[in-house]
Parts: C-alpha cells; sequence; structure tokens
C-alpha cells in the first residue's frame, strides 16, 4: 500500500505544475538569503595563479584592469572586480582602469563608490591609480594600445594628459605592464586581451568572466592565460584567499556569501532533476519488448 | 537576518524593484505588466546605445576630426585637435551604409560591407591562427610529462591530466570523422568521444546554469536587502 502511494507521488510530480518549482526555488533562496550562511571556501587551481601574481607585484608596479562588463553581468564579475581592486591597492599596485564596453565607465563609478572611497580614501587619483575609461573600437583599441599607449588615450576621464599623470610615468605600451586583469562579460573581453594583448606582447593576462564563458576560457588557461576567475565561484574563492592572507582587515565577503543560496539552489535543482527523471521513467512504462525502461 | 529591517526610502530603488516584480511575474504567465516592463527594456536600452554611440563614437572620432571646435562643446576647457579631413572616408563609408534603408540605392551599401568583412578577416585571420589554432594545439599536444618545479620531479596529476586530455580531444575528433566506418579502433574512439563531448556540454550547460542562478540570487538580494531591508 506504502509503495503503491509512493509510486503515485512519483507520476503525480511529472504532472506538477512548473510554477510550484519556481515557488519552493524562491523560498529556498529567500530563506538562505536571510540566514546569510558563509561556507568554506578555498581557491582552485584556477584562482591561485592570479593571487600569486598581485602578491609578487612590487609596490607602485602598474597593473591594466579592463573592466568590461555591464550590468547584466555584474552579478558575477563585480565581486570579483571588486576582491582584485582590493589585493591590487593592498599590494600598493598602481592599476590603471580601461574598458572596451560603454556601460563600462559606469562600473568603474560603482567600483569607486563601493571598494576606493570606503576602504582606501588616502588614495590618490592620478598617483594611486588612473582612469582611463572607454575606447570604442574593441580589438583594435589592444591593437593601439600594444604599439602606443598615448595614441589611443590622451588624458583620463577628468580630462587630465596623461603626460602628467605618475601612475603612468614609466608606461607607454601595453608589454610595459606587468600584468593584464581582464574582467570581461562578453564580446569585446577576455578573449580579445588574450589574442591581441596577452599573446603578441608576452604579458601574463589574468581573466575573471561570467560562468557562461568559463567554459570556453578554460581552454587558455595554463598556456595563454595566467589563470581564471569563472563566475560567482571564482570571486568567492578570490575572496576567501585575500580573507586568509588580510585576517585583521575583516574582508567583504560579497561573493562568499551569495554561493549559499547558489548552493542551496543547485541541490534543489538537482534535486527536480532526478525526481523529474524517475517520474518520466514511471510514467514511460514498460518498453515494447518487455523490459522496463 | 538584518535585525532592524527597514524598507528602502529611495524612489530609485523602488522603481527598480517594481520593475524586477514585474518581469519575474512572467513566471506565472505572459502578462501585461511584464509587458511593460519588456518594452521598456528595449526602449531605454536602445535610447541609451544610441546616446553611447553618438557621444562616445561618432562625435570623439568624426565630428571632432573634421571640426576641431566642435571639441569644445562637450569640454570648454579643452585644447583643440589637429583637423584630420581624411576622416570623410569612413564616415561617407558609414553613410552608405545607411543606403539600405532604400531599396532603390541598398547596392551601394554593398561597399562597405564588403571593406568591413575584408579588413575584419585580414586583420583577424593571422591572429586567431596563432592564438586560437597553433597555441591550442601545442597546448594540448606537447609535455609528454609534466614538471612540477626546479627539482625535475614529475608532477604525476597534472601529467595524467594532461594525457586525459589529449586522449579526449583525439576521441572527440574521431567522432567527426565520417570518411570511414565506425568499427574498430576508430569506432571505439568515435564511441568514447561522444561521451567526452557530452561530459563537455554538460559541464557547459552546468555553469550556464550557475550565471543563471548567480543572477537570481543577485535580484532577490536586492529585492530583500535594497529594498525590504531584511537581508
Amino acid at each position: 500500500m506504502r509503495r503503491a502511494t509512493g509510486v503515485g507521488i512519483l507520476e503525480g510530480l511529472g504532472r506538477l505544475d512548473r510554477r510550484w518549482l519556481y515557488l519552493m526555488l524562491f523560498v529556498a533562496l529567500g530563506v538562505t538569503l536571510v540566514a546569510r550562511p558563509l561556507l568554506p571556501e578555498s581557491p582552485s587551481v584556477f584562482t591561485r595563479p592570479v593571487f600569486a601574481r598581485i602578491e609578487s607585484l612590487a609596490r607602485g608596479a602598474p597593473v591594466l584592469v579592463a573592466l568590461d562588463y555591464s550590468p547584466a553581468s555584474a552579478p558575477e564579475i563585480e565581486p570579483m572586480a571588486q576582491a582584485l581592486t582590493r589585493h591590487l591597492f593592498l599590494q600598493g599596485a598602481r592599476p590603471v582602469f580601461v574598458t572596451l564596453w560603454p556601460e563600462g565607465n559606469n562600473m568603474l563609478q560603482r567600483l569607486r563608490e563601493q571598494v576606493f572611497e570606503p576602504e582606501f580614501p588616502d588614495l590618490v587619483e592620478g598617483i594611486d591609480f588612473a582612469a582611463l575609461g572607454y575606447k570604442a573600437g574593441g580589438r583594435m583599441v589592444i591593437n593601439a594600445l600594444r604599439q602606443d599607449l598615448r595614441s589611443m588615450y590622451t588624458a583620463d576621464l577628468r580630462g587630465v594628459p596623461l603626460d602628467s599623470l605618475p601612475a603612468l610615468a614609466h608606461v607607454a605600451r601595453l608589454d610595459q605592464f606587468p600584468l593584464i586583469v581582464a574582467l570581461s562579460g562578453g564580446t569585446p573581453g577576455l578573449k580579445e586581451w588574450v589574442l591581441y594583448g596577452g599573446d603578441p606582447t608576452g604579458t601574463p593576462v589574468a581573466g575573471g568572466c561570467t560562468g557562461i564563458g568559463t567554459p570556453e576560457f578554460l581552454a587558455y588557461f595554463p598556456a595563454q592565460l595566467l589563470g581564471l576567475l569563472g563566475g560567482l565561484k571564482g570571486a568567492s574563492e578570490y575572496e576567501a584567499a585575500l580573507a586568509e592572507r588580510y585576517p585583521a582587515l575583516g574582508i567583504p565577503r560579497r561573493a562568499g556569501r551569495a554561493m549559499g543560496p547558489q548552493t542551496v539552489a543547485h541541490v534543489l535543482i538537482l534535486l527536480f532533476l532526478v525526481l523529474g527523471n524517475l517520474s518520466y521513467l514511471r510514467r514511460r512504462g514498460p518498453r515494447r519488448d518487455g523490459r522496463r525502461t | 537576518m538584518n535585525p532592524e529591517p527597514a524598507l528602502s526610502t529611495s524612489v530609485e530603488v523602488w522603481i527598480g524593484a517594481a520593475l524586477s516584480l514585474m518581469v519575474l511575474s512572467f513566471l506565472w504567465r505572459d502578462n501585461p505588466c511584464y509587458k511593460v516592463a519588456e518594452h521598456l527594456f528595449v526602449g531605454v536600452s536602445a535610447g541609451y546605445w544610441m546616446v553611447m554611440g553618438f557621444w562616445s563614437t561618432l562625435w570623439p572620432n568624426a565630428i571632432v576630426k573634421l571640426v576641431p571646435t566642435a571639441a569644445r562643446v562637450t569640454d570648454p576647457t579643452a585644447g583643440l585637435p589637429a583637423r584630420e579631413p581624411l576622416i570623410v572616408i569612413p564616415l561617407v563609408l558609414g553613410c552608405l551604409m545607411l543606403l539600405r534603408l532604400w531599396p532603390r540605392l541598398a547596392w551601394l551599401g554593398r561597399w562597405p560591407t564588403a571593406f568591413a568583412v575584408g579588413t575584419t578577416l585580414g586583420y583577424n585571420l593571422v591572429r586567431y591562427i596563432r592564438s586560437d589554432f597553433l597555441a591550442q594545439l601545442h597546448a594540448a599536444v606537447a609535455p609528454g610529462l609534466v614538471i612540477a618545479g626546479a627539482d625535475g620531479a614529475v608532477n604525476w596529476a597534472a601529467t595524467v591530466d594532461q594525457w586525459v586530455l589529449l586522449a579526449g580531444t583525439a576521441c572527440a575528433l574521431a567522432y567527426f570523422t565520417y570518411t570511414r566506418g565506425g568499427q574498430g579502433l576508430r569506432g571505439g574512439m568515435a564511441r568514447t568521444g561522444l561521451m567526452v563531448l557530452m561530459v563537455a556540454f554538460g559541464a557547459s550547460f552546468a555553469y550556464a546554469v550557475m550565471a543563471r542562478v548567480a543572477v537570481l540570487v543577485s535580484r532577490l538580494q536586492f529585492l530583500l536587502g535594497d529594498w525590504l531591508g531584511l537581508v
């Protein structure tokens, strides 16, 4: 009797309105978000080289940071942009921000409000970092930067000429940066920085991308890509490494906090998949040759 | 949970929350609220891109280079750049592209299209062959044994990983070889290649799911945190 009831429930699951699944997902995510669990995290083989490279940078080293993303991909990319920028400033490096996306300037502004101003109020623009902003042209911009930085950018976002910026005093071309950090939500982005920036000049490229882009870019690791922060998980790993390196600073764990709901959602989706398939197999019944399934 | 939850008093946050809920209402079924949000999104996006395209591309790269004093329109203190009359050529090509809107003159739009395709092809071909083909080939087949450090010790885990990758690539390529029958060694490789492809597609799909869930989590963070003040 109990077995028959179980089978009935299993068959009924296959006919369940999908909106119940959405509701269950929303409730599970909501509860987890309010509970704010912080799951244990450790950097993967793709994240560690990026962290180690930034740790090895000399004080005052200029690092090109490309913010090639928009609000659509910000939930995944912004936490890694925050963590990487935080790490660069803590190391005393001088990030030089550029973007191949029109929305990139707004993303840079958000980074100012979220990281630069509240956490590093003593930094001076032009000396400790430079914001060059958006230029149209995609891969052509990278090509121009490879030959002459000042042919593409004559002034920073404030209109201050590049020649009067101490942050760029010893930088004329792309290959004079010891590191390129390319955070990419699509095209143009990380692929272009690898193909037209890193490969021709030999400059190491550290990448960050959305979860959807990760399988494509993993093919470049480790020969053409120093390391890769893949989606929210990559950002969370980087935050964990930074928190371990600077335990006294109370490094914010924005991506780490989002990994709790993310994990709950994955478990729930897996459960739905298993139950859905079991229900399908039960309803399909015996095959023509008499065997089940 | 936030010990003192407080509803947002920001108009922007309320508009954002309302639009988020209107978009999410599609999960219930297609409805007028969703349509309003969808049309608003498309319209605002198109307008934003048009304005950005004009002021960040057309204005500095065409107008200012033809009429240097135009630089002072956006920045009264800006220095005057040198005039570049040759910029007329790409400007005319760009205008020709718009002629595709008039059927009688549409044929003129083929010239800038041909120019764009030709230059893009010529510019990208070498780089793609070097970085996306030769470098990938080299990375796949080069090291038989992966050396861990200066002492010359072999990293066996990385070595096995490398060989599995190489074997998987060979099997996946065998799956796409249709000129020979599917028997024997090649048939076995093709069947293994199919499994390799399935694993790769599965991993890609899993990453896509992860990305979508991350976006949903972010939206719920906004609704529960910025709007309702619960988080």
